[in-house]
Formats: C-alpha cells, structure tokens, sequence
C-alpha cells in the first residue's frame, strides 16, 4: 500500500455541466477549471486547424459557429453515429466527445493535486441502459483512465448529502432534474447505511424541455407578430432556432431570481431570407405556466415510484435536490405541495453528485494515485498487510494483519493500536500460527481515526512495522451499486430467462443452461446460434429492450450441432457496465466469449413511423371496444396511452428535421407504448378467448358424451379439469396444450358417427380451390361422392383423406422473437 | 479318446450359445389392440440361409474328424479345431479375444466372417467390433472416431439398422456424450427384432442397466432385466441386484448374487456394486436401507417449519433411487403441513411487519412458490415416479402438472425442430437423423414413466403427425425402412396408450409393410 | 427472487444466514459487521474463514458470495425469504 495520503476523485459527465471532486480522506473539495470555475461546460469544439476546444471557451462558439461545436451528447451516448465536424472534416462519436471532457477534467484535478489520476468513479443517470453506461467507461478509457467504476447519479448525491448530518435515518427521495435527464430515487438510511429502494425517472426529461417549451412559445410569438410560421421542425428554422435557445436558456435562469426579463439577440434572425427581430418580454409567471406540465411530468414519475414501494409522501424525511433547474422556484414549490417533504437545502445542487463520487470512491478504496514500486522497508521495520476498510459506518469495525517475510529478522508476537488522538487503545493480542492477527478497532464518530500499529517480539523489544499506520473514515456508506433494470436472455418462445435481476448488487455472474432450438449446420447460410440479451421486466421478450446479441456462427462451431444441444450461458456484469457473455457447448467442448459490444438500435424516421402507424390503429381499435363496452377504467388507461402517442408524434417530426435525440426518445416512447398496448390487448382479449375456450369444450363434451367409449369420457374430464385450471391461473399456453388433447378425442367421436365423413367431404370440397393439383382433387371428390351415395364409409373416408394432402397445410409461420436459438 | 468329454461338452455349450443367441434377443412382444401380429408380413422371411448351413455342416464333420484323430495327430488336429472354430464362431474370437487385445483391423476383418451373428444387419459387424475397440482405447483418438461415424452414415445399400445404431452409441460414449449414448441404446428398443442383432442389443441393455444401477434406480433396473430376457448373464446379475435392494425375497440367498456377479460380463466395474450391495444388507436388520438422520439445525425453529427444512435438507442430500423417492413424499408432506398450518402463517406475518415488508402477502406467496419449485426440480432425480408425486397432495399434483408442461414444451421444440428441418428440407447425416428421434423417444418414455397417463395423452397429438410424416420421409425418399418401421411401432404404442384409434391405425398399418 | 430453482442442495447451501454463520434475528449492524470480518478474513487468506457448515454439509466462501450475501439481507423482502428459508425462530 502507497504511503501518503490517498487521492479519490470522482466525476459528474453531465448533459450540460461536468465538474470533477477531490477527497483525501478528510476534505470533499471541486478542483477549478483553468476558467476558475468549478462547473466546466460540457461543449466541444474543433477547429478547421483539428484543435480541439472544451468548456466554456468552447461555449461561447455554440451559438456562431454551430457545425464545429456540439453540446448535449451525453443523451447520444451508447449510439452508433458519429457527429460530424464540418471545418476539420471529421467525425467524433459520442464516446469520444465525452473523452475530450474528461481529458480536460483530468488535468484540472493534476493542476490542482499534482497528481495524474488513473481512477475515478464516475455517475452515471440511474436508469442508464447497458449501452450507455459501457459508452461512459469507454469514454473513461479514451481519456487515459485505468480503470473507472460507475455510480447512479442520485446515490452519489444523496452520499454527498447524507455526509455532514449527525445521524441520517428514515426514507429520502433523490431528485434530480439535470439539464437531459430526470432521476428520482428512494433511498433508505439506517445506521448510517444508505439503501437504495427503487430508481425511476425519465432519460428524456430535463431543463433541455423547459427551454425546447420556451422555445416554442417565443417562435409562436414571432410567428404571430410577424405573420409568419416559424415551426421548430422546419429546418430553415432549425439553424436560427439555435441561437433563440442560448437566448432562451439565459432569460429562464434570470427568472430564476428576478420577476421579469427580455428574450433578445444580438443580431436578428435570418429565416427563408427573412430577417426578424428578436425581443420579447417575458415574466415568470408565463415561464412557470409552460413549465408547469413538465415538472407536473416528473412529480408523476415520484409519485408513482413510492406508490410502487408502498411509500406514501408523508414518510418521506428528506428531499434531495439536485441539478441546476432545481433551483427554480416553481420546481421547489410544486415539490412542496405534492410531497409535503421537507426540501434539504444548503448544499449546491450542481456538485452534489461530483463530491458524492468522490466520497463513493473512497467506500471502495479506489484510489486515483499511480501504482507506486513498493517502497523498500526501513531497515528493521517489518513488512506487513493490512486488510482493514477505508470507510466505514460501523463505529467497530474489524481490522486484520498478516505479517509478511521478516528475512531473519525477529518476528512480532505480540500486536497493539493506539489511536492517534489518545482516546482509545486496544489490548496486545496475540499474532496467530499463519502470522495473522485481527483487532476491533473504535473510530472518532463522523471522523477520520488514525490508529499507530505497535508490534513487540515474543522478548518484549519493540519492532517498526512497514505500513506503521492505518487511517478509517467513519461516515455514511452506500451498499453495492444495484443494477437497475432486469437483465436477461430471450428465448425463442418469447420467454424471457432472467439473469440479472433488477436490484442485484453489482458485480454479478451468473449462468444457466438452455437448448438450442435448431439445427446448426455450417456451410449454410445465416445459420447460427444467436443469444439475444434484453433488459426489461417483463415476462415477455418482445417487451423487452435488446441491449446486444451473442452470435456463434456454424463456421465457428464446425461439426454440425442437433437441435436440442445443451449451451452454458455465462453473463458477467461488472461496476463499469461491462457485460460479457460466454457460452460453453459441452458437445463439441468449445467455448465463445465476446465482451459485448452494445449499442443502442437506431432509430431512422421511417421506421419509427411505421410503429407509429400500427400502435395508433391498434389503440384506435382498443378505444372503440372500451366505448362500446362503456369500459371507464380503459378509457382512462388508454388516455394516458394516447398523451404517448401524441407526445411520440411531435418529436417525431422534431426527429425528421435531423434531432437525433429526439429520434433515440420516439424509439424508447414507442417501446413503452406498445408494452402498454399490448397488456390493454391481452386484457381485452382473455375474455373472448375464455368463452371461445369454453365453447369448445361444451361442443366436445357432447360429442364424447354420444359417441365416444368410457376410456374417452374419462381422458376428456381429466383434460377439462386441466383447462379449467389453467384458465383460472391465466396460462393461454397451458390452455392450448390441453386443448388439442380436447379436439383430438372430440375428433375421434365425431368420426364414429356414420355421417360425419360425408359432412367431412362437402367441407373439404367447398375449399377445393386451395387444392395442389385440382384435377386430381376433382377426381377424388368424385369418387367420394359414388361412395358416399353407396352410403361405403369407408371410400368416402379414403377419399377426404386424399384430399386433405392435395390441401396446402396451414402453416404458422414462427417468427422468433429477437431471432433466438434458445429455449 | 480323451479329447472326446472335451469336445463334447464344447460342443454342448456352442450349441448353447448359439440357442441363447436366437431366442434371448426379443424384447417382450407389445400387447395388441385388435390382434395385429408381429411379423407375419415381413418382405423378407427368416435368415438361414445357405451359406450358414454348408459352414455349420464342414464345420461339425471337420470338428468330428479332428477330436477323433486328436491321440492321434495332435498337431493337425489342432490347427483344424482353430480353423473351424474361426469359420464357427468368428464372432466369439473377435469379442473376447481380438478385442480385448484392442487389434482394430483384425478384430473388423474377423468379424466380417461373424455371418450368423450380423444375420440381422448385414454389413455392420466389422464397424461394431471396431467400435468396441476403439470404446476401449484411453485417451479417445479422435480422428479413428470420427472416421468410423462418416464411414457408418456413408449412403450404401446398407440401412441403418441395429448394430449401426449400437456403434453409434459406442462412439458417442467413448467421447464422453454420455447423452448422445442413451438416445442411441434407448433406441434399441424401438426397433423389430429383426432388425437388430442380439449382440447390439445386449451392449445397449448392459449400458442401460449399468446407468440405472449407478444412479441407484432400483425399480427401472428390475424392469429392465425382466423385460430384456432372463438368458443372459448381465441380465440374472442386474435383475437380481435390483430384487436385493428392493427387497424382495425370491433370491434371498447372498450367494447367488456372487454366483450372477461371476458369470456376468465386466466384473470389476460392477464390483462395486455387490459389495456396497452385501454390505448394506449386513448392517442392516430388516429390508429396507435403514433412513438416515434428520439434518440439524444450529438454533431453534418454529414448528412446523422446523420439520419442513430439516426434509428439505435431507431430500437435499439423498441418495438417488429409493431413498430420494421416501424423502420425497416426507418432504412434501411436511410443507403440505407448512402451509396448512394458520398460527405459523400469522407468525411470519408478524415478523414481516416488523421488518417493514410491503405487499407481504404477494412476497409470501413467492415463498410458497419457491418451495414448489424446489419440490418439481427435485421430483426429476432418478427413482421418483408419479407413484410419489400423487401421494403429495395438492403440492404433488402441482408439481405433476408443473412437470407435465415443461416436459410438453421440451417435446414441443423438439418436434418443431424435426418439422423445421423438414421444411426446410435439410439432409442430415441419417444417423443424426435417428439420434433426434431416439432423443425425442427417451424424452417421451422418461416423462411418460415419471408423470404417467395424464402425460401421455397430452403430449401424444404433439408428436403424432410431425414424426409420423417425417417417419413416412425417411421410409420413402432415404429408403431407411428399418428405422422408419421402428418410428412406427413406436408410434402405434404410444397411440394405443393415449387412447388415439386413428392414429394408432395409421401406424399399424404402415409398421406392417414391413422393411 | 425469481421462480428458477437452484435445486435443493443450493438453496439451503447458499442460505445468506448460513452463508455469514448468523441466526436468522441478526441485526442489520451485527450483518454488516460479520460481512466487512469475513470479507477481511478471505482477503488475507486466513483458512477458517473458507468454509462453512450448513445442514447440507460444508460450503465454500468466495468474496463475491460474502458480499451477495449481506447485500440479500439488506432489502426487508428478500430479507424476510431468507429468513423463511434459513428458519424463523419463535417468540
């Protein structure tokens, strides 16, 4: 272990605003840009020359030279495309924007620590995907990072909060409205362990909507003044719309402290040639009023998170509040009004989370310092490994030692600690056989407890130990980061196989055993086996997000591999986002590994368009059937489905105009959409499908009765009965199961009548059009007509059996879902 | 004439043998709805033909000739009684001589003369004794291995018929795809007497019978050694083993299970098994292996969950076999009483308040459902049958119907693959094309053992017309009848079992055109 | 807490109470104390810490099985499972 005081520094890439913190065991402080800010912006900017710009220098460029310098990727992160930068003719993904700020971020902390860190932690919003977070480390490692553990954003900032206090107990509520992303949190603290509950929240709600609402009031305002329609979605619009918003954004955070303010600038807007005046008055009042349904929008999001937990808003203790909006005043007092919670104040709300990633990191040891050589002992100090935390919210927490080779010297038998500050010393306890020895310690509440380690030799003389010291910090900690949506494996009959639960602390391995559903035969093509990962809690897969898929083409399998062929799965999630997944074929004794390379799907308009469409026909249908059937409680769910739709179809045409995060926010709002659809489908249809089922067995039950012998009447009640229960239990698979053992002995009845294969025949010659070869069917039909006329049951049989192989079977076409080989 | 006892008590045992050989392969003729018969259609009638008569007939005169001039010209007389011998019995020499020796090319080139025994399926001997050899050789060589199984889904006049199927196995076993290995020896019994030779199937019921007394599976064992034929060796071995441990009092001598043990085949790997078998009985009074203590538990439980885990522990921890099925039926009657019992339920209600557990009665409800689960996993270990399961209440008839899906999915797939593969019309090496089906067979005969009736008849339309029209495929357009008339058979049993009288027809009829 | 078993065996083998050696009344504190020790024990490499005993016989201690252990236990749901399945003591 490097001696020195230790170095733990944690980040806060946030949409708008990125800071860095420091903590060395005693002091949480943020290391000032070259600015001497402590908030760095997060824009870049690269010139025709290829240099790169970050921060607030590169701000400024935000509004004159807009093709060179982006802002607001972080929303981007974990997507395929690059942004392209039109004077150097390059393009950078997200990652590597991100990349650039943490560079810059780096050498702020190396400015003012003198030390070049190689780890940090960093936040990361709560309900991040997989993809994203893994872009975040990715971005890590680009900036020259070693290793980086990521943390939620409101865990972070609830830590940072929950420092100073004496003694935090009882429920709190995270919530953090930052300048892309909505999170809301629960966390429970007791005896100074912080728990998370529950995460929700919005990656698509932030001070950005307030200022696109803005935006859109003051282009109606223009549009109305001068006669002309200025629409967002419109690109001739979209190029002057961009300084409007800088406008904008600086009008709303005046009123943040003053009553009224001016929409102005600097040089008028030039639109389709046209120029126009920008200079308008606004008050606050105007401004709450537009942003009032979007803070309404996120006050839903924690209302419905505690009611999910069985929370109600009285038990809350604290609000936390972070993220620059927060410090509006409708925000706080609408947050009064609906949580009637006390709102914690005095701590800045936009670095709360970068110095609460900072105190994470010193809960995980991750210290920043580069791994020194090991220093050589002092002559006569004898090495020695300590095992103790560095922070700890146990006011007795357990140390342990294990001596090292003494090289001759004499070796300790005896060890003592004394505190540093006099107030408390252990007993002299023994050095065990392996050379190990474990103390309990008594930390300084709420402090740092330096402890001096004593050793003394088996004669009594005293030997130096090599580390001498041990520092723990006694505060607040924070259990394992959980993963905060179900991860899992698809199956091919739309199952789901979950992994990872949602909650799981973090990191996490696990593995199952599944089968493969077809054959794999190397040579032809597209055959592989494909493992499809999802994130998502709902039991069915198609529900789910795809967050990446494992492939093992049959080129790499070699030999050719038998449905039904045993695959281990093992998925491994790490801290940083990594998922790797390994599959073992015991067959063939071969192994697959890739660490996942995930990306969010794209989303191009058309697509999305066609979702569109079909979820508006499908609710369309829905609402006609819960009006007839004068269904109040659809009604209003399905409202709330048709505010989606509405919402999904403005940022689609916001999407059209080239908004590429509008885009990725139509693909997440149609994928709620259609769980929502589908679930009012699946209610609206058990109905039908239960007396659909019901009649089916009544008709059964009638033909058994007649026709059919005691072994048949007894099979067809014990396969009722198990319909009957699967009905009751909702199991539509079950019931299709039983079901076709149902139609199988109504079947073998109704052919012992004498005339149901003359009924048989007119049936299948009514559909004699299908027929493969009609000629040969004609042939048949005429034959089984003679026959029928002999009344030769028999002839008549053979020939609606021939006619059934010229009828094409009807197939049902098996679509996989997300294409899996598994089950 | 002192050679004349010798010969004459080897001639008694060769012709013994050679009995035995005839009549010990049939498997116990399935009983028949409507009366149809076995074989009475057959293309091809009995095969003893000429060639084996001229052999037998040189060879007795030659062996005759030799033990009468034995005083006489020793040496001549010896060398004539090794060449009848080969010419006799090369089958005999090949399998416990050749073989053993691990002499790959001699041992196939002897037991191409091995007419006779391969009668059956002519043209496999050769890749059956190679098999055996190679089963024998540590490490595996691959590539011999994979050469073999090319060589035997080559596309000749041959079919597919029973030793194929028995070396498939072999190989599979001797690259450790023990599963692979079952499907092909399970298969075995598929297929009409005549079309696999008695040798295929006493390796593939020696392996089945040595599985089932691994796994402890006393009852399937006794089945199984009835079933097979009581002529054989392995048979009065495994058959009495089973009776032991089950108790029953027919063989209560512990010497005739050392006298079976003797006489059967692959003595030192079923050592083992007589001792651990005579040990047990002499430690303990009565018939039964005594039940072991209950699992303890490290501090006080309120009853009556403390009897529940202590069950669940020690089902944890049976062994397979009888003593699983008896913790079985304790474990879930004790979590029948669990779940019967109010005052316990209340007391854990308390206790979830008191640690603040919102929506208690949903997370109860997982915990009831975690204990069934358990219940099902376990209910799938070797010796638990539906016997057991209908004995534990409400939860065993959970568990049966919770078996009972996810064994009707498993088949489900399995058909859905054989009808994709046949849409897509997929040619697949033919002895891969088997293996599915053995697979799906062993599945199906599995479940059907362990859930019952109930099973049967769902899981029958599943796979009758999916594997009845890929039977018909094979039987027309790959020209594998022996197999497909296998598929067959099977089908028209599984039909009759389920109660399905148009299917059953169907595959009568198809299985008495015979291959 | 999902419905796939682990089997017999594993449920009780990986009891989280079993896991840490505490009776099912353990304290939140008195959890995060024997987790932080054992955690300490097997980063050092003291042998006993390694295995445990359980009703189904011994068990083997990682860092990561320490560590999911007390994590389990914090949650009062999967708490109140574990407690179920570990044995709840009366009054």
């Amino acid at each position: 272990m490097p001696g020195g005081t230790p170095l733990y520094v944690g980040i806060d890439l946030g949409t708008t605003n990125s800071a860095v913190a420091t903590f060395d065991g005693e002091v949480c402080a943020l290391a000032r840009n070259s600015s001497g800010g402590s908030l760095t912006p997060s824009v870049v900017r690269i010139d025709s020359r290829g240099n790169v710009t970050v921060g607030a220098r590169a701000r400024r460029f935000l509004e004159t030279d807009p093709a060179n310098t982006r802002a607001e990727f972080k929303r981007l992160m974990g997507t395929a495309g690059a942004l392209s930068f039109a004077a150097s003719a390059t393009a950078r993904t997200p990652e590597e924007l991100s990349a650039e700020i943490l560079r810059s971020l780096r050498s702020d902390v190396r400015e003012a620590t003198g030390i070049d860190p190689e780890r940090a932690v960093i936040a990361v919003p709560a309900m991040f995907e997989l993809p994203q977070s893994r872009a975040t480390a990715e971005a890590a490692r680009l900036a020259g990072f070693e290793s980086v553990e990521l943390i939620q954003e409101p865990v972070a900032s609830a830590l940072a909060a929950g420092c100073p206090t004496v003694n935090p107990a009882g429920a709190w509520l995270v919530y953090d409205l930052g300048g892309g992303t909505f999170d809301a949190s629960l966390l429970e603290a007791r005896d100074g362990l912080l728990r998370v509950v529950a995460h929700d929240g919005d990656n698509f709600l932030g001070g950005r909507d307030f200022d696109t609402a803005l935006l859109d009031w003051v282009l109606g305002e223009l549009s109305r003044r001068n006669g002309v329609t200025l629409e967002r979605k419109d690109p001739a619009v979209a190029a002057a719309a961009r300084s409007l918003k800088l406008a904008v954004e600086d009008a709303r955070i005046d009123l943040t402290r003053v009553e009224r303010a001016t929409i102005a600038t600097s040089s008028p807007l030039v639109v389709s040639g046209r120029e126009i005046e920008v200079d308008i008055a606004i008050d606050r009042a105007t401004v709450e009023a537009l942003c009032a349904p979007i803070v309404r929008r996120s006050i839903e999001v924690c209302t419905r998170l505690l009611s999910d937990n069985g929370f109600e808003p009285g038990r809350i203790e604290r609000v936390v509040l972070v993220g620059g909006p927060t410090v509006m005043p409708l925000v706080r007092q609408m947050l009064r009004e609906h949580l009637a919670a006390s709102l914690a104040d005095g701590e800045d709300p936009m670095t709360l989370v970068a110095r609460g990633a900072a105190l994470f990191a010193a809960t995980f040891g991750l210290d920043a310092r580069p791994k020194t050589e090991p220093v050589p002992p002092a002559a006569g100090a004898f090495p020695v490994w300590i095992h103790a935390p560095t922070v700890t919210a146990d006011l007795q927490p357990y140390l342990l030692g294990r001596l090292g080779e003494g090289s001759g010297r004499a070796t300790p038998a005896f060890i003592r600690a004394r505190r540093s500050d006099g107030g408390w010393t252990s007993a002299e306890l023994p050095v065990d056989s392996e050379g190990v020895f474990e103390m309990q310690l008594l930390l300084v509440s709420r402090a740092t407890s330096v402890f001096g380690l004593e050793a003394t030799a088996a004669d009594g003389s005293l030997i130096p130990l090599n580390p001498g010291t041990v520092s723990i910090v006694h505060g607040s900690t924070v259990g394992d980061p959980p993963l905060s949506r179900t991860i899992g494996v698809a199956l091919a009959d739309d199952r789901v196989r979950p992994f990872f639960e949602r909650g799981a602390a973090l990191p996490a391995k696990r593995t199952f055993v599944q089968h493969t559903v077809s054959t794999v035969i190397p040579g032809r093509e597209g055959s592989a086996i494909r493992i499809p990962i999802v994130q998502g809690e709902f039991d069915a897969a198609h529900l789910c997000r795809p967050v990446g898929t494992l492939e093992i083409r049959a080129e790499e399998i070699g030999a050719h591999l038998p449905a039904g062929s045993v695959v281990e799965i093992t998925l491994t999630l790490d801290r940083a986002g990594h998922l790797a997944a390994r599959a073992h074929l015991p067959q063939i004794g071969k192994t697959f590994e890739h660490v996942e390379h995930l990306v969010l799907p794209d989303a191009p308009p058309a697509k999305l368009e066609a979702s569109l469409t079909s979820l508006r026909d499908r609710l369309a249908v829905l609402r006609a059937a819960a009006f007839a059937g004068r269904d109040t409680e659809a009604i209003r769910r399905l409202g709330g489905a048709e505010r989606l739709l509405v919402d999904a179809a403005r940022d689609l045409d916001a999407a059209r105009g080239g908004d590429e995060d509008a885009a990725q926010k139509v693909r997440r709002n149609l994928s709620d959409l259609d769980a929502v659809v589908d679930e009012e489908e699946a209610n609206r249809s058990w109905p039908e499908f239960v007396s659909e089922t019901l009649g089916l067995l009544a008709a059964a039950s009638q033909w058994v009765a007649a026709q059919g012998n005691d072994t048949e009447r007894r099979m067809l009640g014990e396969a009722m009965a198990a319909v009957r229960s699967a009905l009751d239990a909702r199991a539509a698979e079950s019931v299709r199961r039983h079901m076709r053992v149902v139609n199988q002995l109504a079947c073998a009845s109704y052919f012992r009548h004498p005339k149901a294969w003359s009924w048989e025949l007119d049936r299948t010659a009514a559909e004699i059009d299908r027929a493969s070869d009609r000629d040969e069917a004609e042939r048949h039909l005429r034959r089984g007509r003679d026959a029928a006329s002999k009344g030769d049951v028999d002839g008549v049989r053979a020939a609606v059996q021939a006619l059934w192989r010229l009828l094409p079977p009807d197939v049902e076409a098996n679509t996989r879902v997300y294409d899996s080989g598994l089950r | 004439m002192s050679g004349f006892p010798i010969g004459l008590i080897w001639l008694i045992v060769v012709l013994y043998r050679a009995y035995a050989n005839s009549r010990g392969s049939e498997p116990a003729a399935p009983r028949r709805v409507g009366g149809a018969s076995t074989g009475s259609v057959l293309s091809r009638p009995l095969s003893i033909d000429g060639r084996h008569l001229l052999v037998w007939f040189v060879g007795s005169v030659a062996v005759l000739g030799a033990l009468a001039a034995a005083r006489n010209a020793p040496v001549v007389a010896t060398l004539v009684l090794c060449a009848t011998s080969v010419a006799l019995f090369p089958w005999l020499l090949t399998r416990y001589v050749l073989i053993p020796l691990k002499w790959r090319r001699a041992s196939s080139a002897l037991a191409r003369l091995a007419l006779w025994t391969f009668r059956h399926d002519p043209g496999a001997g050769p890749m059956l004794a190679e098999a055996l050899v190679l089963t024998r050789k540590y490490p595996a060589p691959e590539r011999e291995i994979a050469r073999l199984e090319s060589r035997l889904c080559e596309p000749t006049s041959r079919t597919m018929r029973g030793a194929s199927i028995t070396a498939h196995g072999l190989l599979a076993m001797s690259k450790g795809q023990f599963d692979r290995a079952r499907w092909a020896f399970e298969s075995l019994e598929m297929l009409h007497p005549l079309a696999a030779p008695a040798v295929a199937r006493r390796i593939g019921s020696r392996f089945r019978m040595a599985t089932a007394a691994a796994s402890g599976d006393w009852k399937s064992l006794e089945r199984l050694a009835a079933g097979y034929g009581r002529l054989t060796r392995s048979a009065w071995f495994y058959g009495a083993l089973a009776r032991w441990h089950l108790g029953r009092r027919t063989i209560p001598l512990a010497l005739w299970l050392r006298v079976t043990w003797a006489l059967a085949p692959g003595r030192r790997r079923s050592r083992a098994w007589l001792n651990a078998a005579i040990a047990g009985r002499r430690t303990s009074e009565g018939d039964a292996e005594k039940p072991a203590m209950l699992p303890e538990w490290s501090h006080a439980v309120i009853a009556p969950f403390d009897e529940a885990l202590r069950r669940h522990a020690a089902l944890a921890i049976a062994r397979d076999g009888p003593a699983a099925s008896e913790a079985w039926r304790a474990c879930a009657a004790a979590w029948r009483a669990v779940f019967d019992d109010h005052r316990s339920s209340e007391h854990v209600k308390e206790r979830g308040r008191e640690l603040g557990v919102v929506k208690l009665e949903e997370a109860l409800g997982l915990f009831g459902s975690s204990v069934r689960h358990d219940l099902a996993s376990e209910a799938r270990r070797p010796g638990i049958d539906h016997e057991d399961l209908s004995a534990g209440g409400p939860v065993g008839s959970w568990v049966a119907a919770y078996l009972i899906e996810e064994d009707l999915r498993d088949i489900e797939f399995r058909v859905q693959a054989i009808e994709e593969r046949q849409r897509a019309k997929t040619i697949l090496p033919i002895g891969d094309v088997w293996l599915e089906v053995a697979a799906l067979h062993t599945k199906f005969e599995e479940s059907a053992h362990r859930l019952g009736e109930p099973f049967v008849c769902a899981a029958c339309p599943v796979i009758g017309g999916v594997v009845l029209n890929h039977a018909a495929e094979i039987y027309n357009n790959r020209g594998e009848r022996p197999i497909a008339n296998a598929t067959f058979r099977w089908l028209a049993r599984c039909a009759e079992r389920a109660g399905n009288a148009e299917l059953f027809r169907i595959c009568d009829e198809n299985g008495a055109l015979g291959f | 807490m999902s419905v796939v078993s682990p089997g017999a065996y594993a449920r009780v083998l990986t009891n989280p109470f079993i896991v840490l050696g505490l009776p099912p009344n353990a304290s939140p504190a008195e959890i995060e104390r024997q987790g932080q020790r054992l955690l300490l024990q097997l980063g050092a490499g003291r042998d006993g810490a390694a295995t445990y005993v359980s009703p189904v016989g011994p068990g083997t201690r990682t860092p990561d099985l320490v560590r999911w252990a007390v994590d389990q236990l914090r949650d009062p749901r999967r708490r109140l499972f574990h407690e179920l399945w570990a044995g709840v003591p009366p009054r």
